[in-house]
């Protein structure tokens, strides 16, 4: 690739310094190229080529591809850095956004000890999940709430006091091998004890459709 | 690297050193364009900058085949746009220049078609194509013989030639 397409050829053509043949040659070639005609009225029209001009131009050209470099390193900089932090900042209120739609949907609780449900009416039972450390993770998939209320609606058992710690295993959503871990009941004979087992068990069994691999329960009697 | 894979590396890349490597060898050529049309050295020059700073962006966005017609038209149509926003120029026809070639193949009755097409062409571009084309004479040499204008004789040639193209494309 020449440096200068035709440069020489359109210089001395215009200067003159070429023989017939050779300016029957360009001026052929013009007929059929439109850029090398235009090019070649346009220094006809300045009378002459300057060598001089086009390098000064060179040189500038040479020049704007450096402050370009320069450029695009100070641009890539201040935006590497814009990027970063609209990166960090959108990751986070996903994060957060996330956490939340977490929380209140599956109600995946965020301390691992007692969490209370009272219901809002006075009742006689109070279901309190407990996580004991020994491997609990079962929540009930409709709430705590609407298991507090499936125990209240359904026990038979009455006049009793004190609580329960039960746990349990989720085999297909329903809890199995139910075991009382703690029984601590005022004033209550062994029959009472055993029905209240038993309709523990049956209830649990019976009632909501649970989430996890085992589960560990407080009832509170009032 | 020929002209075509440095383009596709600036397509990719967008280096512009590789970018002003491609664009260099034209820079001549285009300020000769330019000079046609602006008539004023540092409006050219500037111009030859500023074609440069627009392919920046158009040849990230384009790959170009043809690339030396391309930058052509793109050049001169910098400049008429230039121009017409000054308000300081009346158009100009263009047409004339972008003859694309075509593929015609010669059998023997195109030459004398050739011939008849010479001969309707009117005297003077007659004179002239047949001087230019069959016996090669230059422009100085034609103007000398003829003793037509120089730029006469130019635009009798390109008229000609045009003329003769629509002739023998008439089947």
């Amino acid at each position: 690739m020449n440096t200068h397409f035709q440069l020489t050829r359109i210089q001395n053509y215009l200067s003159g310094r070429m023989n017939a043949s050779e300016m029957h040659a360009l001026e052929r070639e013009a007929l059929e190229d439109p850029f090398l005609q235009d090019a070649l009225e346009g220094y006809k029209l300045q009378q002459g080529v300057d060598a001089k001009q086009l390098s000064l131009l060179q040189q500038r050209l040479a020049r704007r591809v450096e402050r370009k470099a320069v450029e695009r390193n100070q641009q890539f900089f201040s935006w590497q850095r814009l990027a970063i932090g609209a990166i960090a900042g959108v990751l986070f209120v996903v994060a957060c956004v996330f956490m939340l739609l977490k929380n209140s949907l599956f109600q995946v609780p965020t301390t691992t000890h007692d969490v209370a449900l009272t219901h809002p009416f006075e009742e006689t039972i109070e279901l309190v999940q407990s996580y004991s450390g020994n491997g609990a993770d079962a929540f009930p998939l409709n709430g705590w709430h609407h298991l507090n209320s499936y125990f209240v609606a359904h026990s038979k058992v009455s006049g009793v006091k004190g609580k329960v710690l039960i746990n349990f295993n989720i085999s297909d959503g329903h809890p199995t091998t139910i075991a009382v871990k703690e029984l601590a009941l005022e004033g209550a004979t062994d029959s009472v004890e055993e029905a209240l087992i038993a309709e523990l068990k049956d209830l649990l069994t019976a009632g909501p459709t649970w989430s996890g691999k085992q589960g560990e329960l407080v009832i509170i009697y009032h | 690297m020929t002209e075509k894979e440095l383009l596709q590396a600036y397509y990719r890349q967008g280096d512009l050193a590789i970018l002003a490597q491609v664009y260099t060898p034209y820079m001549s050529l285009i300020y000769g364009v330019c000079y046609k049309y602006f008539k004023h050295e540092q409006r050219s020059q500037d111009a030859v900058m500023q074609i440069f700073e627009n392919l920046i962006k158009k040849l990230r966005l384009h790959e170009v085949d043809n690339f030396k017609s391309w930058l052509y038209t793109f050049s001169k149509n910098y400049c008429l746009m230039e121009l017409r926003k000054d308000k300081r120029y009346q158009e100009e026809a263009l047409g004339d220049y972008a003859e694309e070639p075509t593929s015609f193949t010669w059998e023997e009755q195109d030459f004398v078609r050739l011939e008849d097409c010479i001969s309707n062409l009117n005297k003077e571009q007659q004179i002239c194509i047949r001087y230019f084309y069959l016996e090669q004479r230059c422009y100085q040499d034609i103007a000398l013989i003829t003793g037509y204008d120089l730029t006469k004789v130019k635009s009798y040639i390109q008229n000609g030639k045009r003329n003769l193209k629509i002739c023998m494309e008439k089947k």
